[in-house]
């Protein structure tokens, strides 16, 4: 049997101690990022839906259509750093993203590539004033979201 | 048994009965996928909802709500009867009946009315409603759809027991009337009372302008 001095137990404890503590940080974390990066969804799917709603009318507001196309735009390279480690269905806080993106990171990340070139396509179209071209376009937008939401988000 | 069939339901009714069926599956295998057919089932399922409203009130004898919808008493004592007394051998459906075709008709009325507002998650594919409302309430509305379909999906579950209960319990086949539009009685019945044709025809025209306003969002021009 190995005899544990009083130093190395007290060293033990405080590692032990440490553990506990670093995975309650890291819940505590999950919980944020995954909020954070919900909130960044929501605000695309927001300008998303501006544009769609838009582009019905018969003469669209094509400014207000290349600055929602603009936030997309800006977001979209920044979606695959929404997913650090740990921040999956296994972090235990209520998630969509499935454990694909961390076993696919590859694929993932070249899904969500898709978006930005897309949402820059519809917004230099919109500011051209092309209404036909933008119409178009927000269906190849569309496309982006569905094809990365179909392999890795749930529902 | 008397010799011939008698008439029990009509073909407006068997066709209304028969294209909800189609159009119910159309609209669930393609939801969330193509989503210009599903928005086209809406549509289809909401002009033939008007269309059986009409026919309720107008239409033939057995299809008439104030010859199906009965109130609690009448529910409770046909429960009570006996199995003869419950047979009652009329054409039509029974107290019990009538209530779950009105269960079935208001869930989808509310199934189709929740698709109009509702929008998926990308903000991408919405009802031709959902423009009216913020991006949030037609994602609240989306939810209330897929909830409303799980409800829907568990009364035609009940639908369906129903009727396997009367094919096997009661040796009584209810899909066949539903298909031929009449059935034997043991003793003389009243059968069903036909509408005269022009109703008909304003039925269909009160559906084909409920289904394309609707594609249309109800905006007029």
């Amino acid at each position: 049997m190995i005899r544990l001095s009083r130093k190395s137990l007290s060293a033990l404890a405080l590692v032990a101690g440490l553990g506990l503590a670093g995975a309650a940080v890291a819940a505590v974390n999950a919980r944020a990022v995954i909020e954070s990066r919900e909130a960044n969804f929501k605000t695309m799917g927001r300008s998303m839906k501006a544009i769609t709603d838009g582009l019905k009318a018969d003469s669209p507001d094509m400014s207000a259509i290349a600055s929602n196309a603009a936030t997309i735009r800006g977001l979209a390279p920044k979606v695959s750093t929404w997913f650090p480690k740990g921040t999956g269905p296994e972090s235990g806080v209520k998630t969509e993203a499935r454990a694909e993106i961390w076993t696919d990171p590859a694929g993932f990340a070249a899904a969500a590539r898709r978006l930005e070139p897309e949402a820059a396509k519809l917004e230099a179209l919109a500011r051209a004033g092309d209404v036909a071209g933008a119409r178009a376009q927000v269906r190849m937008v569309g496309g982006s979201c569905k094809a990365c939401h179909d392999k890795f988000k749930a529902d | 048994m008397s010799e011939t069939p008698t008439p029990v339901w009509d073909g407006p009714t068997r066709f209304f009965h028969w294209a909800l069926v189609l159009l119910l599956i159309v609209a669930w295998v393609t939801a969330g996928e193509q989503m210009a057919i599903h928005r086209g089932a809406g549509y289809a399922i909401l002009g033939l909802l008007a269309f059986r409203i009409w026919w309720g009130l107008a239409g033939g004898s057995t299809a008439r709500f104030r010859n199906f919808v009965r109130g609690p008493a009448a529910i409770r004592r046909y429960l009570l009867a006996t199995r003869d007394e419950a047979e009652g051998e009329h054409a039509g459906h029974n107290p019990l009946g009538g209530l779950s075709v009105l269960g079935l008709l208001g869930l989808v009325g509310l199934q189709v009315v929740l698709g109009l507002f509702a929008i998926d998650e990308d903000g991408f594919e919405g009802g031709p409603l959902s423009d009216r409302i913020d991006f949030d309430l037609a994602q609240q509305f989306a939810e209330w759809h897929e909830l409303s379909f799980r409800l829907l999906q568990g009364l035609v579950v009940l639908h369906l027991a129903a009727i396997l209960y009367y094919a096997v319990r009661r040796r009584q086949d209810l899909v066949r009337p539903m298909i031929t539009g009449a059935r034997r009685f043991k003793g003389p019945v009243q059968g069903l009372v036909r509408a005269p044709i022009w109703r008909l025809v304003v039925g269909v025209l009160i559906a084909v302008v409920v289904g394309f306003a609707a594609s249309r969002g109800f905006r007029l021009g």
